[in-house]
Order: structure tokens, then C-alpha cells, then sequence
């Protein structure tokens, strides 16, 4: 059933650490899951099928040897790549909600990330400028926002 | 029944040797380590979930270097999951801002 050439490579890829099955029946398992569950979390834009995803991959990387994770990794990857590339050719305007929703998540956090770490300057100068376009853009800004913003700006002034 | 834990923790350790010794270098293995640590807190800046992967994706560099160096499979998924637990303790933001801070603070 399964053809030749396939046959021959899981007879030299080598042992998995489940015994029963060769390097490359495992990689080829773990990497369809994979493949099926990127393209259902992007399809579904949900959390629960990228999770599938993520957690075949590493169970298949567990599974087997060193070269089949670098190959199933890059694989990954690639794919990975691919599927990204496709939804945003196929369906620019839900890539670019779902795009501003991981950055409005994200933004807040390395802006509060910089400013504890004493990066000052850089985070001042950005928390200003996305005060500024938030207020631009006729979004609401809180006053105890600005007053945030303003002090952080106050205690980064050098004495002189 | 108490003896069930103690004895899956001294497995673990002994597998954790075993990877140790086949990596053979203790600077590679923090530096694994820090770096698994990296990922957590970045994951975490994104929620405890991204904090979880971003320290398994610590675990399984280890997991690869120790099959790597010839550690074997078991040795591999110990170290991963020693890594991947240790990653996810330390990788937390607070403790990589203190890190930050200590390093940019003046010398002398």
C-alpha cells in the first residue's frame, strides 16, 4: 500500500523512541497533525488548533532523532510561512484585524516592559507618540493616561 | 505510595546525569538554560500560555542538543522537561528586569 521509496526511507531513517515506529513514521504523523491544525487555526482564527499544533510538533520532536526535529522544525516553519503568506494574499482585511489585535496585545506590554527596564527615552518617546495618535485618531484617552506619560516623562529628565 | 514520586524524581535525576555527561560542558548548559529562560519571559510579556510555550520551545533546544551529543532518548525528554520547568520558574518579567537593572548599573 504505502509506495517503495517511502518504505526504504523508514527502514534507514532509524528507530523512534517508540519502538514500533521508524524516524520518518513519526516525523510524517506529527508533521500532518501539524499541518492540518495551522490550517484550521488560521482558517478559524482560534486559539485551540494552533495549541494541536504546537503540541504534535513537540510530541513528534520528542518521538524522534535530532536530524528528523531539525528537518520537521524548518518543515514547520516553512509551512508555517506559507499558510501566513496565503491567508493574507486570500483575505487581507481579516489578516490586518487579526494583525492589529496581536499588536494592541502585544504593544502595551513592551511599552510597560521598557519603561521598568529603564529604557526611558525610547519608551517615553513611544508611549508619547501612541498617546498622540490615539488621540489623533479621535480614540479615547483616559487623563490618568496622560498623566502616566507625562511623569515618566518628568522623573526621565536629568537633574541639573 | 510515597515512594512513587521520590523514586520518579531519582529517575529523573539520574537521566538528567546521564544528559549532563553527554553534553559535557556546564556553560552550554546555562547558557540553554538562559536562553529557554529568554523565551519564557518573552512569551509571558503575551499571557502565561505564551510563557508556557516560549519555555517549552526552551526545553526541546535542550532536547535536541543532548540527542545530539549522543545523550539518548530518555535523557533527552528529562533534561527537556528539567529545562522547560526551570524556564517557566525563572523566565517570569519581574526577574529579568532585575537582571537588566543590575546590568546597567553603574560600576565602581
Amino acid at each position: 500500500m504505502l509506495p517503495e521509496w517511502y518504505i526504504n526511507l523508514s527502514r534507514s531513517s532509524g528507530r523512534a523512541f517508540l519502538s514500533a515506529w521508524s524516524n520518518s513514521d513519526v516525523a510524517v504523523v506529527a508533521f500532518g497533525a501539524f499541518a492540518v491544525f495551522i490550517v484550521l487555526a488560521t482558517m478559524l482564527a482560534s486559539d485551540w488548533p494552533f495549541d494541536v499544533a504546537f503540541l504534535s510538533l513537540v510530541a513528534g520532536g520528542i518521538l524522534v532523532s535530532w536530524p528528523a526535529m531539525i528537518v520537521m522544525t524548518v518543515a514547520a516553519v516553512v509551512l508555517t510561512l506559507v499558510v501566513g503568506g496565503l491567508h493574507s494574499l486570500l483575505l487581507p482585511g481579516r489578516n490586518a484585524r487579526i494583525s492589529a489585535e496581536a499588536k494592541a496585545r502585544v504593544t502595551p506590554a513592551l511599552e510597560e516592559f521598557a519603561r521598568d527596564a529603564g529604557m526611558s527615552a525610547k519608551g517615553r518617546s513611544r508611549a508619547r507618540i501612541s498617546l498622540g495618535a490615539r488621540s489623533a485618531e479621535g480614540s479615547p484617552v483616559s487623563e490618568a493616561e496622560v498623566k502616566r506619560v507625562l511623569a515618566d516623562d518628568d522623573s526621565g529628565t536629568p537633574p541639573r | 505510595m510515597m515512594d512513587q514520586p521520590l523514586e520518579f524524581l531519582e529517575t529523573v535525576h539520574r537521566y538528567w546525569n546521564i544528559a549532563a555527561t553527554a553534553i559535557d560542558n556546564s556553560a552550554m548548559t546555562v547558557a540553554i538554560i538562559i536562553t529557554a529562560a529568554i523565551l519564557a519571559a518573552v512569551g509571558g510579556m503575551v499571557g502565561m500560555r505564551m510563557r508556557l510555550y516560549g519555555a517549552i520551545v526552551g526545553g526541546m533546544i535542550m532536547n535536541v542538543v543532548v540527542k545530539a551529543m549522543g545523550g539518548g532518548f530518555a535523557a533527552a525528554l528529562a533534561a527537556m522537561a528539567v529545562v522547560t520547568v526551570l524556564a517557566f520558574a525563572v523566565g517570569s518579567t519581574p526577574f529579568l528586569l532585575q537582571v537588566l537593572k543590575r546590568a546597567r548599573r553603574p560600576r565602581g
